[in-house]
C-alpha cells in the first residue's frame, strides 16, 4: 500500500533532475548486480529502520543518495555499519518524482529522492 | 514521538543534533529527560538487518570536543569518560536490546576511522559581549582593549596560545606607541 504524502511534502525545493546519483545498499550483492526492491523500502515502511511508521514525517518518504562519490568514503569512514554496505549508482530522471539537496553536517552532497510512484524501484548498479 | 529508545537505562531519549540522516539518524547526539547526552553511531546491522547503534555518554566538555574535531570519534569511544559504555537498538519493534560494554572489548570493526573528526564550528567559550566590556571598564576606570581574532581553520572558540604571543606583543607596542 502505497502512503498518502504529509502536507506540504515534498518540499517546494525539490526539483525533477536528470542526474546520477550513488545508494547504499545490501552487502549480500555483488558488483553488476541490480538491487531489488528490498534496498528501496521507504524509511517510514521499512520496519529495520528508525523511522518505521513515521508517515507524518515528510523526510521519511524519500530515499537517501549521494551525489559525491567521496561521501560514500567519509559516510563509511565516520559510520561503520556502511562499511559492510555496497554501493550502487543510478540515474534519476525527470519522470521519476523530485530530489532535494539536504546536506549532512557530514556528507555535503546528500540528496532526499521522493520517488513517483512511491514504490517505484529504479534501475541501479551495484559499482563497488 | 521519539525515535530514539524509550525506557530503557539509558533514558527517555531525544534527537538532539544529527550529523549523518541516511534513511533516518546513523551519526547523533541525543539527550535524556534528566540531561545526559550520549553520541550515538551504527556501528553494524543484526541478523534482521536492523542497525546496531554504540551510544556513547559524554559530558558538556566531552560533546564540545568531539564536536568541535578536538577529539576523534574514535578517540570518544576508545577513552570513554566513565566505565560504562552502552548499545543497542534505536527500534522497539522485537523489544529493545541493550548491553553494557567497556572501551577494550568494542570490536575493531566498529570504531570510526582515525581521522575521523566531526570538525563543526563550536563554541567553546562563553560568547562576547561588547557591552560587558564597556561596562567593566567604567567600573574598572581604565580603557580596556577586545581582539576579534578569526581563524577560518579553527572549529573551537578557542586560540592557540602559541599563535597569540606574536600578535599580542605587537598590539602591546601599538598601543605604547599610540599612548607614547
Amino acid at each position: 500500500m502505497v502512503a498518502t504524502l504529509p502536507d506540504n511534502c515534498p518540499p517546494t525545493d525539490a526539483r525533477p533532475v536528470d542526474q546520477r546519483f550513488l545508494r547504499f545498499v545490501s552487502g549480500t550483492l555483488s558488483v553488476g548486480d541490480v538491487p531489488d526492491k528490498l534496498d528501496w523500502v521507504l524509511p517510514h515502511e521499512n520496519a529495520k529502520s528508525t523511522y518505521y511508521g513515521r508517515i507524518e514525517d515528510c523526510s521519511c518518504h524519500a530515499h537517501s543518495l549521494f551525489s559525491n562519490p567521496a561521501d560514500i568514503d567519509v559516510a563509511r569512514k565516520f559510520v561503520p555499519m556502511f562499511r559492510k554496505k555496497r554501493v550502487a549508482a543510478l540515474t534519476i530522471t525527470q519522470s521519476m518524482g523530485v530530489v532535494a539537496h539536504t546536506p549532512a553536517r557530514i556528507g555535503r552532497s546528500h540528496h532526499s529522492w521522493w520517488p513517483a510512484p512511491a514504490d517505484l524501484v529504479p534501475t541501479a548498479s551495484v559499482i563497488a | 514521538m521519539s525515535v530514539l529508545p524509550q525506557g530503557t537505562p539509558l533514558g527517555n531519549l531525544e534527537l538532539e543534533e544529527v550529523f549523518l540522516d541516511y534513511d533516518g539518524p546513523k551519526l547523533f547526539s541525543a539527550r535524556s529527560a534528566t540531561g545526559q547526552r550520549y553520541v550515538a553511531v551504527a556501528v553494524d546491522e543484526d541478523d534482521g538487518g536492523r542497525p546496531i547503534f554504540l551510544y556513547l555518554p559524554v559530558s558538556a566538555e566531552r560533546y564540545l570536543a568531539i564536536r568541535s574535531g578536538l577529539l576523534s570519534l574514535r578517540e570518544a569511544l576508545l577513552e570513554p569518560e566513565g566505565s560504562v559504555f552502552v548499545y543497542g537498538h534505536a527500534m522497539s519493534i522485537d523489544g529493545i536490546a541493550l548491553t553494557l560494554l567497556e572501551a577494550r572489548e568494542i570490536p575493531d570493526d566498529w570504531l570510526p576511522d582515525e581521522d575521523a573528526f566531526l570538525n563543526v564550528p563550536t563554541a567553546t567559550q562563553a560568547h562576547f559581549e561588547p557591552a560587558e566590556l564597556s561596562h567593566r571598564a567604567d567600573g574598572e576606570v581604565r580603557s580596556l582593549l577586545a581582539l576579534r581574532l578569526d581563524r577560518p581553520d579553527l572549529m573551537r572558540t578557542e586560540y592557540p596560545l602559541r599563535d597569540l604571543k606574536d600578535l599580542l606583543e605587537d598590539v602591546q607596542e601599538a598601543v605604547h606607541a599610540d599612548s607614547g
